[in-house]
């Protein structure tokens, strides 16, 4: 085993959605970073739905967009159909959703990754070297070691995995690729456990079987919209998406086949998520819906493959056949490539920091479906965060952690270092305490600047989001104009006021662009509701500042469950945030406060008693 | 570091029957065991935890002084988690001075209030709700009182508390799952908000009983006031039936304020007598009115009395229109009533008093027992005491911000708010319930509960 002696200051293992973000950040901010994958053709590919955003993960995006991320570039890049989902549930859930051309996405993060110099290398890592704790290099199958102070691991579903049809099943990887094998040994060797989680995909349909009088069009919002802040909206129409219903046939064939079902036969032993789940599981767990929508989507202008949303199934071929035959317009319907279910390993992710570096070995990061999630935004905001902080540790600086009231990306990590999560976990709003405070369209006004102290943002972004501010700033003092002695401002806070009702007597409206006016109308009518949530933020923000004295010995705090004990020890946090950050749970807080009350009361005396 | 050890006298000061000695922590044992010998000459470490046995006191010198009962009792199976030691010794205060003095001569710290309650809460024995309850029970001042503390230590508010809350999360989860999954979940059922409205009108039944639940647990303070001898004593006296304020013909006589307790109608009352209201010169008097005045704004029922032969002057009227405006509780009583026909009409003392007044003699007994009545109703409300109700003013708090952002959330649905709105509102109703049991509970929270508790519970 000779080393190449080839060195980075990154390495990143994987070219999914997390591996992509995480070279590039740590490109961008100046380091050497090489791209270890199993196939060098497969980057940011979309193995399940070509779609990005909906509710919980447009927000994602965005955020990722703020800190000066690729992934909504990308989607501006390649987007087929763009609409608005939860427009009338109001503006804390109100999401984007792009259907996207999956080889024209992956494409533009492949000239990304060329442009920022990533290296791309193929092989199969198999071993991480580490030397004191600390991570020192990769080795590959072949024997080959690279060398790096900071390794970032973007495995996705490729550990071990294997892949289940019906009764067949394959150590394999999703688009018949291999399956990762050794570095699952090589990471228990270094103390770190590992779970099992299960995902699926849906059957892809020919194109020119489907007949598609039969389906409902689908078509995009018809007002000017766009993912990224450096994008111009616009509209995004393509004849890319219909729609239609499962029917009894479709139910009556699945339930006929449930003992061939490896999701009940016991073939699968990995835990599937609930919130994606397969068409076989909504047909047995919600037998009473006598129907289910599906969305049929085109893959790519250049691929004759239609993806049915709403279809993930792991049941034999032939079944699925039978299934696809049943519904509207596919009697003719010829499967590509049959839906599958998937099993990979993951690492319990308490066992990572806030900054997603691994709490047993320095500098080892991990990010995406290697962590429990799913989704390829949230795999792909790990990788920005593992990507930020592999780069910026290296040069002594803080990792960057963002809490839950500042971002959905907070809300994410803070759930998975602190929770142990039983099923594959995938960004809802309902996730966020904040939602009102964490919208889409103020993820820049939230992000950018922290994005710019760290070195992300380039002066393009930086100078867009200057004007983004000016024009809000105008918009909000527009708003303080008095109409029959009280201001706009006031006016908005009602349901059914809007702020085009003042276009006759604010003629200043009219100079700003829609997206502000709508922002600051926004604003102004929930105003309320967001100052008590920034209220509690802040609340909040006070107790968890509070310092935990290095003098307090978790060992004699009486009361704390076993648990919080480890964990205090563990991490040995400074602060009250901190330990709920890591996963003490609420009631330990207070026990340990009101020890820190009593440690206090007794001063400095300590060792008494 | 480990955990102090802690002592202190846990039954009231005075010559009572026994008087309990309790020291919990990891040296309780040893602590007690250093004045305390058992007949058998063993360690008091050998003793079977949870079995009684009979002791001698003993001084410094090792000459004992009494005899105790020993309960020997070992963490985390004892009340406050910890080994806890208690020693009944006979008679008054003496012993068990003597006693606690050398626990905490051989190293053990006088507990502060709540201390030992704290410490079962911290140590996970009981939930703070019945760490409430252990102060109610220990202090019910009457057979309601105690019927009502003895629901919350066995936990029924918080039961309730929690059915509530596993109704409000379905609800909750209903308006969520409509935004998380638009494609999934069709619409919003109406039901979701119909549980919403159930609840919310099962929370307002609840805090209807509030008074009545404040009452039962920390009294209702009722305060005489009016001019100087109208008879405040006097009726002060007959209310309680007992002679305990001194009564003269001059004016002027009661300077201090005094406090009884006593029982009317099944509630704890906190009677008060104060000073007659008036200008005056004299400098004693002075702070006694002031101190009336204080008495009065800080009691939840002013009984104001005049004499019935003089009738109201307009200091009076100025002084019962000025607490009603303050939504306080005025009763008037037109006192000495056995002496001549009232000098002012009903009529007009329907006008004054917002329809609340008594004819009343500390004479004859006669109006005593509407007195009585009139006050209790204002708390009782036609209610049975017997039945759950919130029994402290935290409790009562949380329930009350948990109603009002259930209403919230069912107004900003019919006013068209957007549903992101409805589930802030009701979120913050499921973190107010939260609070309730303890879930959820602020240092703040914790200190103003166990501050209540006096030393030695
Ligand atoms: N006939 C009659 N005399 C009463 C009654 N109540 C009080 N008196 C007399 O009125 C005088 C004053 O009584 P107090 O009870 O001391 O009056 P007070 O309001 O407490 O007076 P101050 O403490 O001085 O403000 C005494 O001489 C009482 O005997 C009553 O109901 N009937
Ligand atoms: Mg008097």
């Amino acid at each position: 085993m000779t080393g190449s002696g080839e060195r980075f200051d990154i390495l990143v293992v994987g070219s999914g959605h997390a591996a992509v973000e995480a070279a590039l950040a740590g490109s961008r901010l100046g380091r050497s970073v090489c791209v270890v994958t199993l196939d060098t053709g497969n980057i940011a590919g979309m193995p399940c739905n070509p779609a990005i955003g909906g509710p919980g993960k447009a927000q994602i995006v965005s955020e990722i967009d703020a800190l000066g991320g690729e992934m909504a570039l990308a989607v501006d890049g390649s987007t087929v159909e763009l609409r608005v989902l939860n427009a009338s549930k109001g503006p804390a859930v109100q999401s984007l959703r792009a259907q996207v051309d999956k080889r024209a996405y992956a494409r533009h993060m492949r000239e990304a990754l060329s442009r920022a110099g990533v290296v791309l290398r193929q092989g199969m890592v198999t071993d991480l070297s580490v030397s004191e704790g600390a991570v020192q290099g990769i080795v590959l199958s072949n024997g080959d070691r690279v060398r790096a102070p900071r390794v970032v691991l973007c495995t996705g579903v490729y550990l071990e995995s294997r892949i289940i049809v019906g009764d067949v099943v394959e150590d394999s990887g999703p688009l018949g690729e291999p399956s990762a094998k050794g570095l699952s040994e090589s990471l228990k060797r270094l103390g770190i456990s590992l779970g099992r989680f299960k995902t699926g995909t849906s059957p892809r349909i020919a194109r020119d079987s489907i007949h598609w009088e039969e389906l409902r069009r689908e078509t995009g919002s018809d007002i000017p919209l766009a993912f990224s802040f450096l994008s111009r909206p616009r509209v995004w129409q393509n004849d890319a998406c219909y729609s239609t219903y499962t029917n009894e046939e479709t139910h009556r064939i699945i339930s006929a086949n449930r003992h061939r079902a490896p999701m009940f036969n016991g073939t699968i032993e990995g835990t599937g998520p609930r919130y994606c789940p397969s068409i076989e599981d909504k047909v047995f767990r919600f037998a009473e819906r006598k129907r289910h929508q599906i969305f049929l989507e085109m893959e790519s202008r250049d691929s004759h493959e239609v993806y049915i949303l709403g279809l993930s199934t792991s049941l034999p071929v032939d079944v699925q056949v039978a299934m696809v035959h049943s519904l509207p317009g596919m009697k003719d319907a010829r499967i590509i490539k049959p839906g599958y279910a998937i099993e990979y390993d993951c690492i319990a992710s308490n066992q990572i920091k806030p900054s997603l570096e691994t709490v047993a070995i320095k500098g080892l990061y991990c990010a995406g479906q290697i962590n429990g999630t799913s989704g390829y935004e949230e795999a792909a905001a790990q990788g920005l965060i593992a990507g930020i902080n592999a780069a910026i540790t290296l040069e002594g600086r803080d990792p960057v952690v963002l809490e839950r009231h500042e971002a959905y990306i907070g809300v994410l990590i803070d759930d998975l270092v602190t929770n142990v999560i039983d099923e594959p976990y995938r960004m809802l709003t309902s996730r966020c305490e904040y939602r009102l405070l964490l919208r889409q369209h103020n993820a820049d006004q939230r992000l950018t600047p922290l994005g710019r102290r760290v070195g992300l943002v380039s002066d393009r972004r930086w100078r867009v989001f200057q004007e983004k501010k000016t024009m809000l700033d105008r918009g909000r003092e527009l708003l303080g104009t008095k109409v029959d002695g009280i201001e706009v401002r006031d006016r908005l806070r009602t349901p059914d006021v809007h702020l085009e009702d003042f276009a006759p007597v604010l003629p200043g409206l009219a100079g700003l662009p829609e997206d502000i006016k709508a922002e600051v109308e926004l604003e102004a009518k929930y105003s309320g509701f967001i100052k008590r949530q920034e209220r509690e933020a802040q609340r909040l923000r006070r107790y968890s500042s509070k310092r935990i004295p290095a003098r307090l010995s978790p060992a004699d705090v009486p009361g704390l469950s076993r648990e919080a004990r480890d964990k205090l020890e563990k991490y040995a946090p400074s602060t009250i945030g901190r330990a709920l950050e890591v996963g003490v749970s609420p009631s330990d807080v207070l026990i340990l406060l009101a020890y820190m009350k009593d440690l206090g009361a007794r001063g400095g005396q300590g060792g008494d008693g | 570091m480990k955990e102090e050890t802690i002592a202190a006298i846990a039954t009231p000061p005075g010559t009572g029957g026994i008087s309990i000695v309790r020291v919990s922590g990891p040296d309780a044992v040893l602590a007690a065991g250093k004045t305390l010998r058992l007949r058998s000459g063993a360690p008091l470490s050998s003793v079977r935890p949870w079995t009684v046995r009979l002791a001698s006191v003993v001084d410094r010198e090792g000459v004992a002084i009494d005899e105790a009962l020993v309960l020997v009792m070992r963490g985390p199976r004892s009340y406050t988690g910890e080994d806890l030691v208690e020693v009944q010794c006979h008679g008054g205060s003496l012993v068990s001075q003597k006693v606690l003095a050398s626990v905490l001569e051989a190293g053990a710290r006088h507990a502060e209030p709540g201390e030992f309650t704290r410490r079962a809460f911290l140590n996970g024995r009981i939930t703070l709700e019945e760490a409430e309850a252990v102060l109610e029970v220990v202090n019910a001042p009457t057979e309601y009182a105690l019927s009502q503390a003895g629901r919350r230590l066995r936990g029924e508010l918080g039961a309730r508390v929690r059915k509530w809350e596993t109704r409000l999360y379905s609800a909750l989860a209903a308006l969520q799952a409509s935004a998380d999954f638009p494609e999934d979940v069709d619409e919003v059922s109406s039901h979701a908000m119909g549980e919403v409205l159930s609840v919310h009108k099962e929370i307002a039944a609840l805090l209807d009983r509030a008074p009545l639940g404040l009452a039962l647990s920390c009294g209702i303070e009722a305060c005489l006031v009016g001019p100087p001898n109208a008879g405040k004593s006097s009726l002060f006296n007959a209310l309680l039936a007992a002679d305990r304020a001194i009564v003269t013909e001059v004016p002027g006589t009661t300077r201090d304020v005094l406090r009884e307790t006593t029982e009317w109608d099944g509630l704890p009352v906190i009677l008060l007598d104060t000073a007659g209201l008036r200008q005056t010169s004299d400098v004693v008097e002075i702070i006694g009115v002031e101190r009336a005045e204080r008495a009065a704004s800080e009691s939840e029922v002013i009984i104001y009395v005049f004499d019935s032969a003089l009738g109201l002057g307009s200091e009076d009227r100025d002084w019962i229109g000025k607490w009603l405006k303050q939504g306080r509780r005025v009763l008037l009583v037109a006192g000495k009533s056995d002496a001549g026909a009232c000098k002012v009409s009903e009529s007009e003392m329907n006008e004054v008093a917002g329809g609340a007044f008594v004819l009343a003699s500390a004479v004859t007994g006669a109006g005593l027992e509407e007195i009585k009545k009139r006050v209790t109703d204002w708390f009782r409300r036609g209610q049975d005491p017997r039945l759950l109700s919130p029994g402290s003013a935290r409790q009562v708090d949380c329930l009350r911000r948990a109603s009002s952002s259930l209403g919230e959330a069912l107004s900003r649905r019919s006013e068209g708010w957007t549903e992101d709105v409805v589930v802030l509102c009701l979120e913050e109703a499921l973190k107010a319930l939260a609070e309730l049991t303890g879930k959820d509970v602020s240092e703040e929270t914790l200190e103003q509960v166990f501050a209540r508790f006096c030393v030695g519970k």
